[in-house]
């Protein structure tokens, strides 16, 4: 059983990032709808790539895993990458 | 500490056995990512092909209860986290709420979906229906048409999550949650996944056009 | 002593393996044993080998006549969606990772089982949910979009069962996610102690590199057929040019995974081919890093060559210019295999058996199929080969003479392992070499066809084309033989074959080491590691070794 302040660790921590998560969602809310600001994608997509990265880091402790595991999730990413690359050399040269 | 996990077949360490499984299972997540990256793809060509008609479309979306689900989702991930760390260290009254918590905020978002689904279509907001309120227009057809199939393919991986995380629960009550917290922390790892994705879609879905 | 000791396939009273652990059908249909599920596998896809097999057959039927006599258009293309569908994603993709692949790899690694076995097993059960609903689809009156279900023809215009097939082929992806993912576990974290990366059996390293193509591919399929099932079922329309979609697009998202499909099919053949023969050749593999390298690297630029299928199909010729490039590119790793596989042959003692005899063939064929992918590749010649029969021969050789022929071969190579009896070599010699006749007499003459012109997917032809269809047609008889034949002498084998030893071929790896058939957990304690892979000779006796210059044994 753990102690007291193993206790408050495992409540508070992921709390922590709770909160972050909800403010980060706030901010890209509010710059969402307030009227007449420039690059409103880029910014709710930056918001997202952060709070993306605080799940990633804060809660399933993507930065602690092995590097097996780092490398799967960069995989994934890399991949990806070759989808968007590849079709998008096709779509803007059309 | 933890309690000695209990091991299956072919493995022999639990150092190992859970190397394994968080491994597969991130291969799994891995997946997904291209799974659901296909999608992102068609909807970034679609939205840079008319930002407009999308803008159009996407200011009917209904943005307070895409909120409320979003909010909804992210409690839920900081309750399965702390449900998921209890189980590891035996702290079990703290896991079994943590899961409890996590099923009802899930099934929440269910709800809410349901009543926004029910709201999009009083709208006329469904591509195929005949009273479409887009009809011919290309952008917002496109919009509505993606936000239907996506936010359908999350609630399908949503619900799978619930039922995962509903056998935690079960595991729970068998009294063995103790000595498979591995598979808790597995099943957090895809329910962070489905979180992510809808932090994703919340923006792509609900702030476009506001 | 239990009763089933004596039966059939134990070797000896008394002894058990995997064969006699349990007889009942529960014992198979609810085993986690990877050896029972690659068996499961084995016989579920020779089951739909010769649907569509059946499928083919008409095909080359209809078309021994200029006439549209034996089908109508319809059921034509209704056939060849048949033959392409349950070939590709229900014979091919699965053929060697889920049958030889699952029996072997943990043997290979010297592991006791794959790393996730109850995925292993709803992998196979996920593959027959699969078939069922394509199954369900044919059985209702078939596809009729041919297997690359373009938009807006499948989503739009179709009026066939879309739905089932492509929800059935969403859902067999799954199944071989399921394999990859357990593949790449079980190559990180389970090999034995001694059991070092570079001492991997290449046939070990051609499923890893498969499976990370299996992995990172097939989930964009999901999304492709899940996006043309949502477009039939809700008329949601995504890819509807009315709507401002674009059916390219389409291509794009269904190429990047069926692509590297072809590499799920060939690279799992190369490793195969590997084994055989640096086996019978009893030489080292020449050149073993650069195998394994080659096979990573096609794994990883597979992917970047796809829109070599979209050259005539309104893609930017800048993008073209690039896909063709890149699929230039891939011909390095896949010449290097090529030349290493002849390197190795090099002053070795060459066994001409059957397992060989199938290799041989597979080294010839997939050089033919991939010069030939060369053409295709470059734009210019590709423009006018495009849907013709030209392509139709290219992919076959690739496919049918590279793929399923290594395909037999590793399950002639094994046979004794997986049985633990001896097939007739006289008549695998045999059938090995109708197999290479009836191939090339079917295929050869449709680059001819495709070179004149002759388009694909079309049931009538001009007669001027007969001569050569026809040259097709008989071919296609031969070759059903060579295939038809194996069925016979291995169920020949199974009532009456000889007792196999546990190395008849005298070849090196793990997988020989153990029993034939090996029992339930593989090895009866856990094998250690002290040698490079394929240690058939002295290193001084490799070409430029020491023994170059001194022929003779030391006195």
């Amino acid at each position: 059983m753990p102690d007291d302040a193993d206790r408050r660790r495992i409540l508070l921590a992921p709390c922590g990032i709770w909160a972050a998560l909800v403010l980060l969602g706030g901010i890209s809310l509010a710059y969402a709808l307030a009227p007449g600001l420039p690059f409103k994608l880029v910014a709710s997509l930056a918001i997202v790539i952060a709070q993306g990265g605080l799940v990633l880091i804060g809660f399933m402790r993507l930065g602690k895993s092995s590097a097996l595991v780092r490398t799967t999730a960069l995989a994934g990413v890399v991949w990806l990458s070759f989808l968007f690359l590849m079709t998008f050399a096709d779509l803007w040269t059309r | 500490m933890s309690a000695a996990p209990i091991l299956v077949e072919p493995f022999e360490e639990p150092e190992r056995q859970r190397e394994a499984m968080v491994f597969g299972l991130w291969l799994f997540l891995a997946t997904e990512i291209l799974f659901f990256g296909g999608f992102f793809f068609l909807y970034a060509v679609a939205r840079m092909q008319d930002p407009d008609g999308f803008a159009r479309g996407g200011a009917h979306a209904n943005l307070l209860l895409g909120t409320i689900n979003t909010i909804l989702l992210m409690t839920s991930s900081a309750t399965l986290t702390i449900a998921e760390r209890a189980a590891r260290d035996g702290w079990m009254r703290a896991a079994r709420w943590g899961i409890i918590f996590t099923l009802m905020l899930g099934t929440a978002f269910l709800v809410v979906k349901g009543f926004e689904y029910r709201e999009d279509l009083a709208e006329h907001l469904f591509p195929a229906a005949p009273d479409f309120s887009f009809a011919g227009e290309t952008g917002a057809t496109r919009f509505w048409s993606f936000y239907w199939f996506i936010t359908l393919v999350h609630a399908i991986h949503l619900t799978i999550g619930l039922g995962c995380v509903a056998r935690l629960l079960w595991l729970e009550r068998q009294g063995t949650l103790a000595r498979r917290w591995m598979v808790a922390e597995v099943t957090t790892l895809y329910w962070h996944l489905v979180d992510i994705v809808w932090l994703l879609l919340w923006p792509l879905l609900y702030l476009v056009g506001r | 002593m239990r009763s089933d000791d004596t039966g059939l396939l134990a070797r000896e009273p008394g002894e058990t393996s995997y064969l006699t652990e349990g007889t009942t059908l529960r014992s198979w249909l609810l085993s986690t044993d990877h050896k029972r599920i690659a068996i499961l596998y084995a016989i579920s896809i020779t089951g739909f080998f010769f649907i569509g097999g059946a499928a083919a057959t008409m095909i080359r039927l209809e078309l021994f006549t200029p006439q549209g006599d034996f089908t109508t258009a319809d059921e034509y293309n209704r056939l060849f969606t048949l033959h392409g569908v349950i070939m590709v994603w229900f014979f091919l993709v699965p053929s060697i990772p889920a049958t030889l692949g699952n029996f072997l790899l943990p043997l290979m690694v010297g592991a006791k089982d794959v790393a996730f076995p109850r995925l292993n097993l709803m992998s196979w059960y996920l593959y027959i949910i699969a078939g069922i609903f394509t199954l369900t689809a044919l059985l209702l009156g078939g596809v009729d979009t041919g297997w690359t279900f373009y938009t807006p023809l499948s989503t739009l215009y179709s009026n066939s069962y879309v739905l089932l097939a492509a929800f059935g082929i969403f859902v067999v992806g799954f199944s071989s996610i399921a394999t990859g993912i357990n593949f790449i576990a079980t190559v990180h974290l389970l090999r034995t102690k001694g059991m070092t990366w570079m001492r991997l059996p290449l046939f070990a390293w051609a499923m890893y590199a498969t499976s990370l193509v299996m992995v990172l591919a097939t989930p964009v399929l999901a999304m492709a057929m899940l996006l043309i099932c949502a477009e039939r079922l809700f008329g949601l329309p995504i890819f509807d040019p009315r709507a401002g979609g674009d059916p390219v697009l389409f291509q794009h998202i269904f190429w990047f995974y069926s692509h590297p499909a072809v590499y799920i099919m060939i690279l799992p053949a190369m490793g195969v081919v590997s084994e055989i023969i640096a086996c019978e050749a009893r030489r080292r593999v020449f050149g073993y890093q650069f195998m394994v390298y080659a096979m990573l690297v096609i794994a990883v630029i597979g992917f970047l060559v796809w829109g070599h299928h979209m050259f005539v199909a309104g893609q930017s010729p800048f993008a073209s210019m690039i896909f063709s490039f890149l699929s230039f590119v891939i011909a390095v790793p896949s010449a290097i295999k090529v030349f290493n596989w002849t390197g190795t042959l090099y002053r070795g003692s060459i066994r001409f058996s059957a397992p060989m005899l199938y290799a041989l063939g597979f080294v010839g064929l997939f050089t033919l199929g991939g010069l030939t992918g060369l053409f295709l590749a470059s734009i210019p010649v590709d423009v006018h080969l495009s849907d013709t029969y030209f392509v139709v021969a290219h992919f076959h050789y690739i496919m049918v003479g590279g793929a399923v022929s290594a395909f037999f071969g590793g399950l002639h190579f094994w046979w004794p392992k997986i049985t633990g009896r001896m097939y007739s070599e006289s008549f695998a010699r045999f059938a090995a070499i109708t197999l290479f006749f009836g191939f090339n007499f079917t295929f050869f003459p449709q680059f001819i066809l495709g070179y004149l012109g002759m388009p694909r997917r079309y049931h009538e032809y001009p007669p001027e084309f007969q001569v050569w269809n026809v040259m097709s047609s008989t071919g296609a008889v031969v070759l059903a033989i060579g295939y038809l034949m194996p069925l016979g002498y291995f169920a020949y084998s199974l009532l009456n074959g000889k007792r196999a030893s546990d190395n008849p071929w005298e070849a090196t790896g793990l997988e020989w080491t153990t029993n034939s058939p090996p029992p339930k957990h593989n090895f009866l304690e856990p094998p250690v590691v002290l040698t490079e892979p394929y240690a058939y000779h002295d290193w001084d006796e490799a070409p430029g070794g020491a023994d170059e210059t001194t022929q003779d044994e030391p006195a």
